[in-house]
């Protein structure tokens, strides 16, 4: 077990560094002369050269990425903003608690609205109940979250004036967004959960707790659920992932000052340092849940742990 | 229904038992005498098929150009000239609604279906081919998928810019690594079956066995996927350009009108609401309809 944690942790790293490389490489071909963005339109020729010579721009592209790396990895300097002149982890750093607290709470809600909901499903199945359910999953699912906010914020705010419409500050303007965005995740997981449950119900090993006399509650808890669990645990990895991007369109909606928000405004102002940054950030979050769910799946699924001691090979994968 | 034909058509020969008419054994029929049977599926697909014949003949049902300003009707409310009322400049909104109808579904069924044919092609040939090709594809695909999808969609228009093609490009790069990867899973559970071994045994070459025996077998979940994926596309695309980075105003895509509606919702919130109900019942007829063909397909998964 612990060699496979740590063959994940190292894979992580160089997830990290694979990442780093993406994002540099594809905005490498963003048009456009970074020093007309970055200095004021009275700039003299020297200035921009200058402007030039001091970020590397002029050199070969290899070069440029190994900076990049260096300065991301080794002295954690995520460069300066061109809009505002000042270290772009300075900005992130009052940000990244708020997407991160956002996409958590929108995660936590889904699993646990949309878990017992698609238990209840399940164990009525073909009943009103799961016809209910089932059809409003449906239309969860379907819904933009974005647009789900934008009606929120109409209902709510505009009309009823119960809520503010957007900014930071009391757990009023938390509200809303987190609505907003765990709708989808309630839905999908009560889906997920349903079929997973509904399979687990015609296993051997149900069956058989049945035929040994086992009182029906004892199967469902004790027998049925954890294993119709395990399913579930692995795509909220993946949930996260999903959540985080999601919160960039969602923030915009809201004004909500976090990361996908600074990262809009940023390509608004084409400040390219902090566009690239604040997806670095997003997507090292998004790696890290997905690792630490991983982790935790392969604790409690026995046959991960089986087949890792078996093969000496990690066969669960990212 | 995975392996089905393989073992019917083995058995019928060795057993002598007579084979069956071609139409009890068309998968197509089967599938569509099921999914015929399925009320919530059927619903799906005519929802789906009304759609997509409302946006391809667009300007026969239009009652309006989607173009034409009529400044009379600025921020007209709905009523039975304007059905969902006009936007800003006096834009009919449902005419509207029936031609961005036509950027969602070609942009979904094109991003999708092109990114899930590279994603069976390419994960079809890790998953069989095994060993350190599957191993190195893998990381590669575990990295280009560690940035979540939209923000990648978001990256790649940021340096693309705005656009049609441009939008379907993000949505290929960021879908293709899903598609890759759960064909190479299914892929690498059907490689040691006894159908590909018997057509191994025989000589056939790699690229056969791959594609014209193994992916018909493990095809099904993709098509399933493909449908969803559709729906999932096209939220994404909405977002996109609600962000301001995909199709652009005065476009009539769904996703830019709910962003120019959006300065306007508190006055005038019908420019909001309508494109939105016209995503989410479009999302909603493909997930349906995916959903039916998903216990069509896979008969064991039928509740």
């Amino acid at each position: 077990m612990w060699k496979y944690v740590v063959k994940r942790v190292l894979w992580l790293i160089v997830v990290l560094l694979g990442t780093a490389f993406v994002i540099f490489t594809i905005m490498y071909f963003v048009p456009g002369d970074p020093a007309d963005i970055a200095l004021p339109s009275t700039a003299t020729h020297a200035e921009r050269q200058a402007f030039s010579d001091k970020l590397g721009l002029n050199q070969p592209y290899y070069v440029q990425l190994g900076r990049y790396l260096y300065d991301t990895f080794i002295k954690f300097d995520l460069g300066t903003s061109w809009t505002y002149k000042v270290p772009v982890i300075q900005e992130l750093f009052n940000r990244i608690p708020r997407t991160f607290m956002l996409s958590c709470i929108t995660i936590i809600i889904g699993a646990a609205v949309g878990i017992p909901l698609g238990i209840l499903a399940a164990l009525h199945q073909n009943k009103w109940q799961d016809h209910t359910l089932m059809v409003l999953a449906m239309v969860g699912v379907s819904m933009p979250e974005f647009w789900l906010a934008l009606m929120l914020v109409l209902l709510f705010c505009l009309k009823l004036n119960w809520l503010p419409a957007f900014g930071i500050g009391t757990v009023a303007h938390w509200i809303l967004p987190v609505i907003a965005g765990s709708v989808a995740g309630v839905a999908k997981n009560a889906r997920q959960m349903r079929s997973s449950t509904l399979e687990t119900i015609r296993s051997d090993f149900v069956s058989t707790a049945r035929a040994k006399g086992l009182p029906e509650n004892s199967v469902i808890y004790k027998h049925m659920l954890p294993n119709a669990l395990i399913p579930i645990i692995n795509i909220l990895g993946a949930q996260f992932g999903r959540s985080i991007g999601g919160t960039v369109v969602l923030e915009s909606v809201f004004t909500f000052p976090g990361v996908g928000h600074y990262l809009l405004t940023s390509i608004n102002t084409r400040d390219y340092p902090s566009v690239r940054s604040s997806v670095l950030i997003l997507a090292f979050f998004a790696a890290v849940v997905m690792l630490i769910v991983d982790l935790v799946y392969a604790y409690i699924d026995p046959r991960i742990k089986a087949q890792y001691v078996v093969s000496g090979k990690g066969k669960k994968k990212a | 229904m995975k392996t089905a034909t393989h073992k019917e058509n083995v058995e019928t020969e060795a057993t002598g038992i007579p084979k069956r008419a071609w139409w009890e054994r068309s998968m197509f029929l089967q599938v569509l005498q099921r999914l015929s049977k399925n009320p919530a599926a059927m619903f799906g697909l005519i929802l789906l098929l009304i759609i997509s014949i409302v946006a391809i003949f667009a300007p026969v049902f239009a009652p309006y150009s989607p173009t034409v300003m009529d400044l009379d009707a600025m921020y007209a409310t709905p009523s039975l000239k304007h059905l969902f009322g006009c936007d800003e400049v006096g834009r009919d909104i449902l005419s509207r609604l029936i031609y961005g109808a036509r950027y969602s579904l070609s942009i979904g069924l094109i991003a999708d279906i092109v990114s899930q044919v590279i994603g069976v092609l390419i994960g079809a040939a890790i998953g069989y081919a095994g060993g350190k090709i599957d191993l190195v594809g893998m990381r590669i695909v575990d990295i280009w998928a560690s940035i979540p999808n939209t923000l990648l969609a978001i990256l790649i228009s940021t340096t693309l810019g705005a656009g049609y093609i441009n939008t379907i490009i993000a949505m290929l790069v960021s879908n293709i690594p899903g598609g890759i990867r759960s064909t190479r899973a299914m892929s690498l559970k059907e490689r040691e079956m006894d159908y590909l071994e018997a057509a191994r045994s025989i000589n056939a070459g790699p690229m056969r066995i791959m594609y014209k025996h193994m992916v018909p077998n493990i095809i099904s979940p993709t098509i399933v996927g493909t449908t969803m994926g559709i729906g999932s596309t096209i939220i994404s695309v909405a977002g996109l350009a609600y962000i301001g980075l995909g199709i652009q105003p005065p476009a009539p895509e769904w996703g830019a009108m709910l962003a120019a509606g959006r300065d306007f919702i508190k006055k005038y919130p019908h420019m909001i609401i309508f494109p939105g109900i016209a995503i989410a019942i479009t999302v909603l007829s493909l997930n349906l309809f995916g959903d039916g063909l998903r216990d069509a397909l896979d008969p064991k998964m039928k509740d």
